[in-house]
Formats: structure tokens, C-alpha cells, sequence
């Protein structure tokens, strides 16, 4: 049980994915680059499950996979945070399993900005 | 089915669905119920009871867990059929023919995080990280697998090592957690962690022979499933290791192959003899399981497992009984 995410995918290639404008909007709130790490794994986690229109298999477990290393970032070093996250990607994609809507880079955003600012 | 068990099922069944009244999105909880209603064995919230048995007493925190884990299972199920493009589980339809491949994902992902979120809140970092390993290990099998689809160029040892990834890590993780939640020696979790690897590679096994061996009826799902997505099991690899022309004839396969070739295939590999060297290599585990179980020192433990243990080899022959090795 000792294999790492290393061992079969190199996750750098996946969070390059992620849209410039997004990492530029994050990168301005916080300087705290485990946090950014954080919602930038939520963002991918978002970004394969709600765009499924290719690849689809693919995407759902690669979200999935995202899900098991939030989950390992996460819940012993802030569980507050973890919930705060997970539930921000539940309320996106009960948006999507209500009225298919797939947005979901404001609601991430506002998630951090509320985190930062302690709200 | 034996009465202790059937009273802990009816115990496990309605602490689930009071959790299940606890997810927030009306959709994902009338699906989840929906689901949970259709049957299933509930032997990952039975061997998290059966686990804790051996240590202590099991508390309302326990059940608490072994229904979240039950959950976690479901949610898995739903994103398993929508990636094999299943329309039947457990004889009703699946999440995904009800309510088409983006939402089942939704519904999927969502009931996932709930039930994350539920054993995160037990605030015990041995099982957090153990749980966070687990589906990391659980996603890296299913994502290696997704990658060799159609591709049969793969030995006994790798499909054990597949199994181990995909099937028995989700059977070993209620073990251990029965183990520390109830304050075992770490010798005795780890043991029974083992007991629920061993069970779990046995069970995948069966399953693997209930695909090419029942009718959709009897295993309420879609018949040769797992070579009509590409995904390459016990039977048809001891056929291959045995037959080179069977080998160069599956490795011909393609998803665009014909029905009749798949079905043809599943007919060979499905012979008397075959199913007889798997339900072998199943047993192999089951006694594994068996000579781990006769170490632990819990009487209830012990006969629970073994109870279970022994159906599974009576479903494989007949009236062949098992003695317990204590």
C-alpha cells in the first residue's frame, strides 16, 4: 500500500490545467501556498467532475483521485478547513445536479476569500 | 441467514438511513435511499462491528462509522457504473440510467464527501489517515485499470495485485477501523486488517465468477460485464496461461468486437474446470483469512467471521463445511 500519486500520474501535469487568471486571482489573496495548494486541488476536483463531456471515465476518476489527496491534505492538519472546502464542492455540484450549472472558480474563490478573512 | 446477523444488518440498516436523513440535497438523499434500499450484504459495516467486537463493546460511535462507510461504498458503486456504463445494479437501474452520466457524477461525488466528512468528524487521525490511504490506493487501482482496458497482457500476480487495489483495500479499511476505534492491540488490528484484505480478494473472486457464470437475474447486474468493458479476470487468465490459442484469441478483442466473440469467450473461460482452479485460488484466501482468525483471542469475532467465511465456501461447494481452526 505504499505506491504514491508519483507512481502513476505526476499531479504538477494536472495542476497546470488549471486557467492562468484563476491561480492569478488566488495568488493575490494569499501568499499561503499550502492553502492555495488546497483550493487549487478543490478546483481540479471541480474541473474534471463538471466537465465530462470528453473522457469522461477519466475525468470522474481522476476527480475522484483528487478527493482522496485533498482528503490526505487535509484532515488531520485542518478538518475545519477540509468541511469548509467539501462542502463548497458539494453545494457546486448540487448547482449542477438541480439546474446543470457548472460554475464553480467564484464559489471557490469567495470559499478562500472567506477563509483568509476569517469569516 | 443466521439470526444474529439479520438482527445486525436491521440495527445497521437504521442507523444508515439516519444518516442518510442527514444529507442536505433532497436529490442525493432520496437517491442515496434509493440505493441503500435496493439490498446490498452490508459486510464492510458488518466486519467494522465484527472488528471492534474483538477489543470491546460496540458503541453508537461504531455503527456510526460503519454506516458512513456503507455510504462511502455507494457512492463508489454509482461512479463504478457510470465509468462501466452499467444500467442495472442489484437488479434495479443505476443512478446513472436514471438520471444521465453528469448528474449520477454530482450525486456520486457529493454522497462521497458526506460520507468523508462523517468518519473526519470521529477527529481520530489514525483512521482519518488510514481512510485518506485508502482512497488514494482505491482511485490509483481504478485509474490503472481505466488505463489497461483492452489490454489482456497482464499475469496472475498482476490481476491479485488489482484486486488488492480495487476490491479488498475497501474490505480491510472497516477491519482496521473496528480495530482502533475499539482500542485494539495494534497486533490484533493489524490482524484483522488482514482478515478483511484476505475476505476481500475471495469476494472479488466470486464476483468476478458470479460475471461469466450466473444470469443477469440471479447477480442483478449486466452479464460478462467485466470483458465487455475491457477488464481482464481470474477465469479468463487461468484459460489464457493455459490455452495459447485462447490467449491470441482474447488478446484479438476490441471494443468493437462483435457480441457474439465476447460471449463466446466468456463461454470458454466459464468451463467446469476453470471455474474450479479459481474457486481454488478463492479458497486459498478464504483459508488465509480462516488461520489469521484462529489467532484472535474474541469467541464472537472469531464464530462472526467464520460464520461468514463458510458461506462463502458453501457457495462455492456445495455442502462442504469448513472446521473452524479453533
Amino acid at each position: 500500500m505504499n505506491k504514491s500519486i508519483g507512481d502513476i500520474i505526476n499531479p504538477d501535469e494536472y495542476f497546470n490545467l488549471i486557467d492562468k487568471d484563476f491561480i492569478g486571482e488566488l495568488s493575490l489573496i494569499s501568499s499561503d501556498s499550502e492553502l492555495q495548494t488546497d483550493f487549487k486541488v478543490a478546483y481540479l476536483i471541480l474541473f474534471f467532475q463538471l466537465s465530462l463531456e470528453e473522457k469522461s471515465e477519466k475525468n470522474i476518476l481522476l476527480g475522484d483521485l483528487f478527493i482522496s489527496i485533498l482528503t490526505k491534505r487535509l484532515i488531520c492538519r485542518d478538518r475545519k478547513l477540509l468541511a469548509k472546502i467539501m462542502l463548497t464542492i458539494s453545494s457546486c455540484h448540487c448547482e449542477n445536479i438541480l439546474w446543470k450549472i457548472k460554475c464553480y472558480k467564484r464559489e471557490l474563490l469567495k470559499a478562500m476569500k472567506e477563509v483568509v478573512t476569517g469569516e | 441467514m443466521n439470526e444474529k446477523i439479520i438482527i445486525e444488518i436491521e440495527t445497521i440498516n437504521r442507523h444508515i438511513l439516519d444518516l442518510i436523513g442527514k444529507i442536505e440535497d433532497p436529490i442525493v438523499q432520496s437517491e442515496t435511499k434509493r440505493l441503500v434500499s435496493t439490498g446490498g450484504k452490508r459486510l464492510r459495516p458488518l466486519f467494522l462491528l465484527w472488528s471492534a467486537r474483538a477489543s470491546g463493546r460496540v458503541t453508537d460511535e461504531i455503527y456510526h462509522a460503519a454506516a458512513a462507510l456503507e455510504l462511502l461504498h455507494t457512492s463508489s458503486l454509482i461512479h463504478d457504473d457510470i465509468i462501466d456504463q452499467s444500467d442495472l445494479r442489484r437488479g434495479a437501474e443505476t443512478t446513472s440510467k436514471l438520471y444521465g452520466k453528469e448528474r449520477a457524477t454530482s450525486i456520486g461525488t457529493v454522497l462521497s464527501l458526506f460520507a468523508i466528512e462523517q468518519i473526519a468528524d470521529l477527529e481520530n487521525d489514525d483512521i482519518s489517515k488510514t481512510l485518506a490511504e485508502t482512497l488514494e490506493f482505491l482511485c490509483l487501482g481504478e485509474i490503472k485499470q481505466l488505463r489497461e482496458r483492452f489490454d489482456f497482457n497482464c499475469s496472475c500476480k498482476d490481476y491479485i495485485e488489482k484486486i488488492s487495489h480495487k476490491t479488498a483495500s475497501l474490505f480491510a479499511l472497516p477491519c482496521k477501523i473496528g480495530g482502533i476505534l475499539s482500542e485494539a492491540e495494534e497486533t490484533d488490528t493489524e490482524k484483522l486488517t488482514q482478515i478483511g484484505f484476505n475476505i476481500g480478494c475471495s469476494f472479488q473472486i466470486l464476483d468476478d465468477i458470479i460475471d461469466i457464470d450466473s444470469s443477469q437475474k440471479v447477480s442483478g447486474k449486466d452479464q460478462y460485464q467485466d470483458l465487455k468493458s475491457g477488464v481482464i479476470t481470474l477465469p479468463y487468465l487461468l484459460l489464457m496461461e493455459s490455452d495459447e490459442a485462447f490467449r491470441e484469441r482474447i488478446n484479438r478483442l476490441t471494443p468493437e468486437s462483435a457480441p457474439e466473440e465476447f460471449h463466446s469467450i466468456t463461454m470458454a473461460a466459464s468451463s467446469e474446470s476453470i471455474l474450479e482452479d479459481t474457486f481454488s485460488i478463492s479458497n486459498h484466501f478464504l483459508d488465509e483469512a480462516l488461520y489469521i482468525l484462529s489467532t484472535i483471542n474474541s469467541i464472537a469475532t472469531r464464530e462472526e467471521f467464520t460464520y461468514l467465511i463458510n458461506k462463502f465456501y458453501k457457495n462455492i461447494q456445495g455442502d462442504r463445511v469448513i472446521t473452524p481452526k479453533f
